[in-house]
């Protein structure tokens, strides 16, 4: 895999939001963009998936533009979670399971057999077998969170992209979900380029972070090289102490006061 | 399992084609000459008279085949409008197409002297020609560059449309003669009296070519309820598609409503009804909307021609007496 954006310049109507950014997407990594809101973080996630055109330069993947390519074809090799996916009332989780498979189907063309086992193992990954008839309207936020990955999984593709995974969860769900994704990175190798808000998530979870403000890089790396006193506050502006956790190894922030 | 929701719906499929049967063979019977199952079906085999056999054939069998036609066709039409605005309150009528229809016909009937006109067999073209240019016009509206269309602009430039047609109408309306006014009252209301087989087979290839090629791409369809991001993640062409699904729900529409007149609410509350029948999914929710669709209009028909026997009722009439009842109640159930 080899998945870049070089010198892409984005813009909603006519104002600049991003200018001039060339990235590279490390392979089978756990991504995790960070930045204060209206950073420009998710207009790049949305970018570099596809949803959004890039105004001026490119995002390649596998030598080819992605802007450019059957967007089909694309959907076999990445799957994308946006924010606050919506869903038609009456939707059973195992039907939108099925839906994951709809890039390796063309027509009406039924569901074979290695459809079936793809769906039952995306259930079964997620922990969702219980509620594969439920639909999604009767779940909890949580529940809802791990149906909509169990799609994205069942799209069976080497790289997922997700937009704020984890806003509007509790805790306990947030610890889920972003352990679900860890074990798919690990046992799978899945590459995961997801938005985060919480830096302490990026830094216990991700192997690389992305720090950015107005549209621009302002770090990226390893979380110990990342999420630093000085970094936290060119990016958002925050006083923070940087502490070492224990556990982990990884960088742990805890903000005091504002610039 | 997902095999429940298949059997689910063929059940359900099952049971609302008995009743649309029930239906036929009523409407069959009903009407102001009275003839029993015997001449029925005598004259069904072509032993009638010639009385029984214009009775049957070319008043009562033609009405009930298009009632089925026209609410089958609004019915579908209105489910992919929804679809594509994700909005379960869209519908042909909400997005302009019966209203450019209208219009259509009423310039038609106020430009084009009398001698010259050739009847109501002009008027489907008309009709269609009207439709397809207000759809276009909201399609173009609502467009942005290098964007698929939005919903909501989509569905707020429609209502915003329909609106300037309808006063375009009542100005042109209330100039016309008295007779022309007749013509095109009892049209704009929706009736499928005083139709001939012509108007069936006008209507019919459109049903027939466009309705299985949306069964056939219902998992196209099914991807564009869900949000954009996650629809073009799961490789949809959601510009191509939208323009594509929306284009066959207006030329479906047009071609009802320029046989049927502009009949409200079924494109409305038959693809709901559907939906909350055998769920979203479009190879089973476009069958069955099909079939609500044909029933509600069978049903109405035969309510308008027999509740005020000898004196008919326009069949619009009836349907939005049974919809707008249904419409408020998903007003208030609706959630967003």
């Amino acid at each position: 895999m080899n998945f870049y954006a070089d010198n892409v310049d984005i813009s909603y109507g006519k104002n600049p939001i991003v200018e001039g950014l060339s990235f590279t997407i490390p392979e089978k990594k756990i991504v995790a963009l960070i930045g204060a809101n209206g950073s420009g973080k998710s207009t790049i996630l949305k970018t570099m998936c596809r949803i959004m055109a890039p105004t001026s330069g490119q995002v390649i993947l596998d030598g080819k533009s992605i802007h450019s390519q059957s967007t089909k074809e694309l959907a076999r090799k990445l799957a994308i979670l946006p924010q606050n996916p919506e869903s038609p009332e009456g939707l059973t989780v195992e039907e939108l399971i099925a839906y994951g498979r709809s890039p390796h189907k063309s027509g009406y063309g039924r569901l074979n057999q290695k459809d079936e086992e793809v769906i039952a193992w995306a259930l079964e990954v997620t922990a969702m077998q219980e509620f594969a008839d439920r639909p999604l309207e009767q779940l909890s936020g949580g529940q809802r969170q791990r149906a909509w990955i169990a799609m994205c999984i069942a799209q069976d593709t080497n790289i997922l992209f997700l937009d704020e995974p984890t806003t509007f969860l509790d805790v306990s769900y947030q610890m889920e979900v972003m352990k679900l994704l860890k074990f798919l990175n690990e046992k799978y190798q899945k590459t995961i380029v997801m938005v985060v808000h919480d830096l302490n998530q990026a830094s216990m979870f991700a192997d690389y972070v992305v720090a950015i403000k107005k549209g621009k890089i302002i770090s990226e790396g390893p979380p110990e090289k990342v999420i630093t006193a000085e970094n936290c506050r060119k990016v958002f502006g925050v006083l923070v102490d940087i502490m070492v956790d224990r556990r982990t190894n990884k960088p742990l922030c805890i903000p005091y006061d504002n610039e | 399992m997902r095999k429940q929701q298949k059997i689910r719906f063929l059940k359900r499929l099952v049971v609302l084609l008995a009743v649309l049967l029930l239906l036929f063979v009523i409407s069959i019977h009903a009407g102001y000459t009275k003839m029993g199952t015997a001449d029925v079906f005598r004259t069904l085999l072509g032993k009638g008279n010639a009385e029984e056999a214009l009775i049957l054939f070319d008043f009562r069998l033609v009405r009930i085949v298009l009632a089925m036609l026209v609410g089958a066709g609004l019915s579908v039409s209105g489910t992919i409008f929804q679809t594509i605005s994700k909005n379960a309150l869209a519908s042909p009528d909400l997005l302009g197409v019966s209203a450019g229809a209208g219009i259509a016909v009423l310039l038609y009937t106020f430009f084009v002297p009398e001698e010259m006109a050739v009847g109501v067999f002009a008027l489907p073209f008309v009709s269609l020609a009207g439709a397809l240019l207000t759809a276009m016009l909201i399609y173009s509206l609502a467009h942005q560059k290098d964007r698929a269309i939005s919903p909501v602009r989509l569905v707020l430039i429609g209502i915003s449309v329909t609106s300037g047609i309808n006063a375009a109408e009542i100005i042109f309306t209330v100039r016309l003669s008295p007779e022309k006014f007749q013509i095109v009252h009892t049209w704009m209301i929706g009736s499928v009296y005083g139709n001939t087989w012509s108007h069936v087979l006008a209507l019919l290839p459109w049903l027939v070519v466009i309705i299985p090629f949306l069964i056939y791409r219902s998992r196209d369809l099914n991807l564009m309820r869900l949000s954009d991001g996650v629809a073009i993640g799961l490789g949809s062409p959601l510009k191509k598609s939208r323009f594509l699904y929306l284009m066959l729900a207006v030329a479906l529409a047009a071609a009802c409503v320029s046989v049927g007149g502009a009949i409200g609410f079924v494109g409305l509350i038959c693809p709901h009804l559907a939906r909350k029948l055998v769920g979203p999914n479009h190879q089973y929710c476009i069958p069955v909307s099909a079939v609500t669709g044909a029933v509600l209009l069978l049903g109405a028909d035969l309510v308008a021609r027999t509740i005020i026997a000898p004196n008919e009722m326009l069949l619009g009439i009836v349907v939005s007496l049974i919809g707008a009842p249904y419409f408020l109640y998903i007003l208030l159930t609706s959630k967003s």
